[in-house]
């Protein structure tokens, strides 16, 4: 059983853009060095969501990409920001490997699901003749993402979009407990897929 | 022997069975980076590089007390080093003798290592430091300089167990030793050939 879930999206166009087919695109994140609590799952959620809705471009996977340009995109070195990429991209053999593998854009994702406010109480107990719960316990999850295009060849960003998604999940229990959990996360992966689809495809 | 003998032995047995045991085999990728040609580099890894194992028999915290670092270290290195010198020599740590060919001398050793679990820290993350001192010697072992080079590495435990990301928070701090390395040599090697071309 799922719980419910309100979703707001938003989306902005900052320049022209173009992708064609076969161009590649890498999901990316910032770095922990900056702050950044994107979680890693919410990474691998978006790339396998993007691979599969799609054959238009492609989608090479992010440590994929983070391996093929060691040392220059892990967390101390990759671009943190727009301003970053004439840095990054002057490094000629960067430059050369980018082009060789027809990387036109970064999807650059930050956010992250936080629990706001939690409430109830649930009480287990077991003895010999057997155990069960009891109570009602409910929480309240926001999962605020947004992705920046980030244009490697006008070293920009072109737009962003973003979903944000609020839920309450519960868990009532009358010996047996029954959760029916708002799958925050999960439906903002959803949406920002779409909406990172619904951007390219308007090009 | 007694019920209370039996119960010792036996608490002792399952806290030996609980101690926690970690095993690094983080291989780095084949760094991008310019070869330096025509200069002969030869190096030699300190014990504490070559097989380094950590043990915390104090820690009260849930992460670890056992990491086998294994030979991530080494490869670490050899791999950073390679691929700026193709020609790089490996010595053993007790070499002692003086090879004509070689222009540089390198010893790296593990100064620290460090980290923190998510009960020290309060937060969700486990968080790892790595510090090494590299030694470089001209021709004539002379010391020419000291290199520190750390690394870094976090890891929050959402979706990952205990000891996983303990594990990745070390290879973080593995791959990220390797750029600062990197980084060190590309911005510092001038400085020390022209120390050599000095000495000489």
């Amino acid at each position: 059983m799922a719980g419910c879930t309100t979703t707001r999206l938003e989306e902005q166009t900052n320049l022209p853009f173009e992708i064609l087919e076969g161009e590649s695109v890498v999901i990316t994140s910032n770095s922990y060095h900056v702050g950044n609590e994107t979680e890693t799952d919410f990474l691998q959620c978006i790339n396998k969501s993007l691979i599969k809705k799609q054959k238009t471009f492609n989608v090479i996977p992010t440590q994929q990409f983070i391996n093929q340009l060691y040392p220059w995109f892990e967390p101390r070195t990759a671009p943190q920001t727009t301003d970053d990429l004439s840095s990054f991209l002057a490094r000629d053999l960067v430059r050369e490997r980018i082009e060789t593998l027809d990387v036109k854009y970064f999807v650059n994702i930050s956010g992250q699901t936080k629990t706001n406010s939690s409430s109830g109480a649930l009480t287990c107990a077991a003895g010999p003749g057997g155990g069960g719960c009891f109570g009602l316990a409910w929480w309240d999850d926001t999962s605020s993402y947004s992705a920046s295009i980030w244009d490697l060849s006008q070293e920009s960003s072109v737009g962003n979009v973003s979903a944000s998604v609020s839920g309450t999940s519960v868990i009532p229990a009358l010996v047996i407990p029954i959760p029916i959990l708002a799958r925050t996360q999960k439906t903002a992966c959803e949406e920002l897929t779409d909406q990172i689809l619904d951007f390219f495809s308007r090009n | 022997m007694n019920i209370n003998h039996k119960l010792l032995l036996l608490l002792v047995v399952l806290c030996q069975s609980c101690t926690q045991s970690i095993v690094i085999n983080t291989t780095v990728p084949e760094p991008l980076v310019e070869k330096i040609e025509n200069f002969n580099l030869a190096v030699i890894y300190e014990d504490n590089i070559q097989n380094y194992q950590y043990e915390n028999i104090n820690s009260e915290s849930s992460a670890c007390c056992e990491i086998d670092f294994s030979d991530s270290q080494l490869n670490l290195f050899r791999k950073i080093l390679q691929s700026f010198f193709p020609g790089l020599i490996e010595l053993p740590n007790n070499n002692s003798e003086m090879l004509s060919n070689v222009d540089l001398y390198m010893e790296p050793q593990l100064d620290a290592f460090e980290f923190l679990s998510p009960e020290e820290s309060r937060n969700d993350k486990y968080a790892v430091w790595l510090k090494y001192k590299i030694d470089i010697y001209d021709n004539k072992k002379t010391l020419l300089s000291n290199w520190y080079i750390t690394g870094y590495g976090e890891q929050s435990t959402g979706s990952f167990g205990v000891s996983e990301s303990l594990t990745k928070a070390i290879d973080l701090a593995l791959r990220d030793t390797g750029v600062n390395l990197a980084i060190k040599i590309e911005d510092d090697f001038d400085k020390l050939v022209k120390l050599i071309s000095t000495d000489l």
